[in-house]
């Protein structure tokens, strides 16, 4: 397996806007509405309270594996170098869930481990063995 | 049986509504027409079927893609189109087109709706020389944005990474396996052997087969996916009333029914994954129904992939929570058992025609047609839809005899 091939994400809009705040903070982030509530992926208004006043704060770097996959057939070129790689569906301890990429050996990961998030350069976030 | 003349989604005094016609294509593994062509062969199969003429359509609900409710009226001769609607829930449309044409009809916008779904489902990832290409393809939905911007970057490209965590959960939570997947993949075989028109119809498979299936996305392996096929199939809604002095009769609408999971384009941000559309569309569509999930005598399962088809079967109500495998592996799904499903073949086995293939299935079940395949006695049936990110619905349909 080479490595992630690390490249812009090509977002728009809030996305795009995500990715730069991630890159700002070098770490994962989430808006944050202005009555406190969380959310991701990112949102014009919340759900919770109607506001569209918020921020991108930055979120604790660990989260726990609730779900997972290991794709082993290339479903796009620009993954194929990667073959196989885990996604996973991380909780961070803020309650937030994210689809990962998990950037080491696909085969050691199950539910209910731990894991780290980082971001690349790109503001990409994904999930590492724990620290 | 259900008490038919008396209610229709909990609204006394709504016109009943049923399908009066049924008709689909065959399931071209590489198709030289365009997916509309597909789309008017199937409609005017269905108007034939039904014994209507082509100037009865006075609705049509196309699918969220390919064509419109225009191009198909002016190929068919519809010269006043009363209703047109359209709603995207993936392969779920399918059945929420159904029920809007049922709502039209109850109120009075329409007569006869012509349904309509088709796809170049083969022919789309496979481009061959001299084969033309829809100008138009499915139509991008809201959850688009965060499938290319949040999705795709992380390495999500197509909907067995997108479903997978949801399998993976349902296998952690209640213990549901690959003899599980493999039992209800090797049932769907076993019901195509029937199917004239299944793609798998001269394939069996064994354990030992399914096993030695290469992995794509964990846990479903290549036979764990639905086909990939160029069809089309539609029906027509009318009135209960009308449909009665027509050429098959029809199957009455006893209720239908739509949901979505919590938030429906995120599916890792949800708090169960479990929690299916299916969960709130059987609830809607039997509320009012007059039947419930052990009064089926078939069904019909959008089995875009194993593990997803035995999680709606719980969903659905037919068995208990985790007990999808157990009914699976008893043969309750085959012919003969207590459960009849998808006795076409299924996604897996016949076709992919969005599941309105299963809609024509069971309607044949209903009619009594279903010919080497029929479930003995069938009254009471129901279809589930599943698409985008896991969007619900559910048709409930039965005849009186």
């Amino acid at each position: 397996m080479s490595a992630w091939p690390e490249v812009d994400p090509g977002a728009a809009g809030l996305h795009a806007a995500w990715y730069t705040a991630n890159v700002a903070a070098h770490c994962i982030t989430s808006q944050r509405c202005e009555c406190g509530t969380l959310r991701a992926p990112a949102r014009y208004r919340c759900a919770v309270c109607g506001s569209d006043e918020w921020e991108f704060v930055p979120l604790t770097p660990t989260g726990v594996v609730r779900s997972w996959t290991i794709t082993r057939r290339p479903l796009h070129f620009a993954f194929a170098e990667v073959l196989p790689y885990a996604l996973l569906v991380v909780e961070v301890a803020e309650g937030l869930r994210f689809l990962l990429h998990y950037r080491g050996d696909a085969e050691s990961v199950s539910i209910g481990d731990r894991v780290t998030i980082d971001v690349d350069r790109f503001g990409l976030p994904f999930a590492k063995c724990a620290d | 049986m259900a008490r038919h003349g008396d209610l229709v989604g909990g609204h006394p005094g709504v016109t009943l509504t049923a399908i009066a016609g049924v008709g689909e294509t065959p399931f071209y593994r590489g198709a030289t027409r365009l997916p509309v062509e597909l789309m008017l062969d199937a409609a005017l199969a269905a108007l034939d079927d039904a014994g209507l003429q082509r100037t009865d359509i006075d609705g049509i609900c196309p699918p969220p893609g390919y064509t419109s409710a225009e191009e198909l009226a002016v190929n068919l001769g519809v010269r006043d189109l009363a209703f047109s609607a359209t709603s995207s829930l993936g392969g779920a449309s399918s059945l929420a087109a159904i029920r809007n044409a049922s709502l039209a009809v109850a109120g009075g916008a329409a007569s006869c709706v012509l349904v309509v779904v088709g796809w170049n489902g083969y022919s789309w990832l496979r481009p061959r020389e001299g084969v033309p290409v829809p100008r138009h393809g499915l139509t991008l939905t809201s959850a688009q944005e965060v499938v290319t911007d949040v999705m795709v970057p992380q390495g999500a490209i197509g909907p067995p990474q997108f479903y997978a965590p949801i399998a993976n959960r349902y296998r952690h939570e209640r213990g549901i396996d690959e003899h599980d997947a493999a039992a209800f993949a090797m049932a769907m075989r076993r019901h195509a052997a029937r199917n004239d028109l299944a793609v798998m119809g001269d394939r069996p498979l064994t354990l030992e087969e399914y096993l030695a299936s290469p992995m794509v996305s964990d846990p479903f392996r290549v036979l764990d996916c639905c086909l990939e096929t160029d069809s089309a199939a539609a029906v027509l809604v009318t009135s209960v009333e009308r449909a009665h002095d027509l050429r098959n009769g029809g199957v009455t609408i006893l209720g239908a029914g739509e949901g979505r999971p919590d938030p429906p384009d995120d599916v890792a941000g949800r708090a169960d994954l479990l929690n299916i559309g299916l969960c709130a569309a059987a609830r809607r569509a039997f509320a009012g129904s007059g039947v419930g999930p052990d009064d089926l005598d078939t069904v019909g399962v959008y089995d875009c992939f194993t593990y997803l088809a035995l999680l709606q079967l719980e969903a659905l109500g037919v068995c208990d929570r985790g007990g999808a495998g157990d009914l699976a592996r008893s043969g309750a799904l085959d012919l003969g058992g207590s459960l009849p499903t998808n006795t076409h073949g299924g996604l897996l086995s016949q076709g992919h025609t969005w599941g309105m293939n299963h809609v024509v299935e069971i309607v044949r079940q209903l009619r009594g047609t279903a010919g080497a395949s029929q479930v003995v006695g069938a009254e009471v049936g129901a279809v589930t839809g599943w698409g985008d990110f896991g969007d619900g619905t559910l048709l409930v349909l039965g005849v009186e005899r």
